[in-house]
């Protein structure tokens, strides 16, 4: 991995008006992101771009710095937004540069704090996911319209959703009841449309930044897109992001309900739980893909393809929840 | 005349706890690379256990999509429990039970 040039970094941040670093910045590689590079530039900013092999990001770079942007005005925490260049510009690939937040968003150290202190988190969260539902972008033409590989509109996203899970079950999963099982009994619980929003798209603890018990900020946008406003409370309560605290619905931190009242926004609990389940079926497809992709030789990636037998969990849950809803 | 032992799904369960073991004395990215190959070692030793694996149920699938099944989806998710366990068991032991 070849570092960006940090003449061009530093050129990039001082136009911008965020200060010069200095000739000798230095820029460090930081681990995680599924398909972004991230860098620390000068242990205070974060500069995260394409990788060089990405033809096909969740959502361009310029679109997700829109988003941050946003979100941000809208009084979400979120690393504040500094400085975005396109594919071929100073950074190389696609990529911008947002300020470092500190703290951890290491779950497994979040859910070991005391029950205030999560409780605190998990009200910062539903408040956070609330101020995300007024999110208006400068430009609307920057409002991400669905990440390209989901082929998701702005038109309805109840609809969209349910035709992008027909369409996966039936190229993944044809053979498997219980998916099929999960995605009948979506279809015939349909909430009605509630409007459409900007969602996170993958709010969980580990997109969580923490710091003396509360949310310093929601980081890693790049699956930011119109979504629907019960899409990320839905999504934080998978049980795999519970990290084994199952019985505490909300990320492992406790119950939803809390939640709900810190978000603001009148959301009921069928429709987090609707979303719960079109989460925790995306899940299951996810990693059916991966898998699909180590059998068929695209990929060699040992922890992908190995990702692929974690439907049989996913299956379980499911069926939890088809039960649930009945 | 007895099968030669250790067999291959004891073979591969120990290969799983030798490369866990070692990845315990490792640090990084490499213990983080190691524990996936003790994952996928300790799973498939778990496979091969167990046996074949059960076939998956197209025409079940497709009733079900086709809402044949839509007045009795809790009993169906009841009748396919079993199956899916002895899966979780494999894939995740003891994720069922908690």
């Amino acid at each position: 991995m070849t570092a960006p040039d940090p003449a061009l970094v530093r050129e990039a941040l001082v136009e911008a008006g965020a200060g010069d670093p200095g000739p000798e910045l230095t820029i460090e590689p930081l681990a995680g992101g599924a398909s972004r590079e991230s860098w620390v530039v000068a242990g205070r900013w974060v500069l995260k771009r394409d990788h060089p092999s990405e033809t096909d990001p969740p959502q361009t770079a310029a679109k997700e710095f829109a988003a941050l942007q946003a979100a941000g005005a809208a009084g979400v925490p979120v690393p504040e937004p500094v400085c975005c260049e396109p594919a071929g510009g100073r950074f190389g690939t696609a990529g911008y540069v947002a300020a470092l937040v500190p703290g951890t968003s290491s779950p497994r150290k979040i859910l070991a704090l005391d029950e205030p202190a999560r409780l605190a988190i998990a009200c910062d969260v539903g408040a956070a996911v609330g101020a995300l539902a007024a999110a208006v972008a400068p430009n609307p033409e920057m409002i991400p319209r669905g990440g390209t590989n989901s082929g998701l509109t702005d038109a309805d996203p109840v609809a969209a959703v349910l035709e992008e899970l027909a369409r996966d079950v039936e190229a993944l999963a044809p053979d498997r009841p219980v998916l099929a099982l999960a995605l009948r009994a979506l279809e015939l619980a349909r909430p009605e449309p509630a409007g459409t929003v900007l969602v996170h798209g993958d709010l969980r603890l580990g997109n969580v930044m923490v710091e003396a018990g509360r949310v310093r900020a929601l980081i890693d946008w790049e699956f930011c897109r119109a979504g629907d406003p019960a899409e990320d409370l839905g999504f934080f309560c998978l049980r795999p992001w519970r990290f084994g605290a199952d019985e505490r619905r909300a990320g492992g931190l406790c119950g939803l309900e809390p939640v709900l009242e810190a978000h603001g926004g009148g959301l009921d609990v069928a429709r987090v739980r609707w979303w719960e389940a079109v989460g925790q079926l995306r899940w299951g497809l996810y990693c059916l893909r991966h898998a699909a992709g180590f059998a068929a030789g695209r990929h060699q990636h040992l922890e992908r393809g190995v990702l692929g037998r974690r439907i049989a969990e996913v299956e379980w849950d499911l069926l939890d929840l088809v039960e649930e809803a009945a | 005349m007895s099968a030669d032992a250790p067999d291959a799904a004891a073979l591969v369960a120990a290969c799983a706890a030798e490369v866990a073991a070692v990845a315990g004395d490792a640090g990084g990215a490499t213990r983080r690379r190691l524990l996936v190959v003790a994952h996928a070692l300790a799973l498939a030793g778990r496979d091969l256990a167990a046996g074949a694996a059960p076939a998956g149920d197209p025409a079940l699938a497709a009733a079900i999509r086709a809402g044949r099944h839509d007045a009795e989806l809790a009993q169906v998710a009841t009748r396919l429990r079993d199956g899916v366990r002895a899966r979780v068991e494999i894939a995740h032991p003891g994720y069922a039970a908690r």
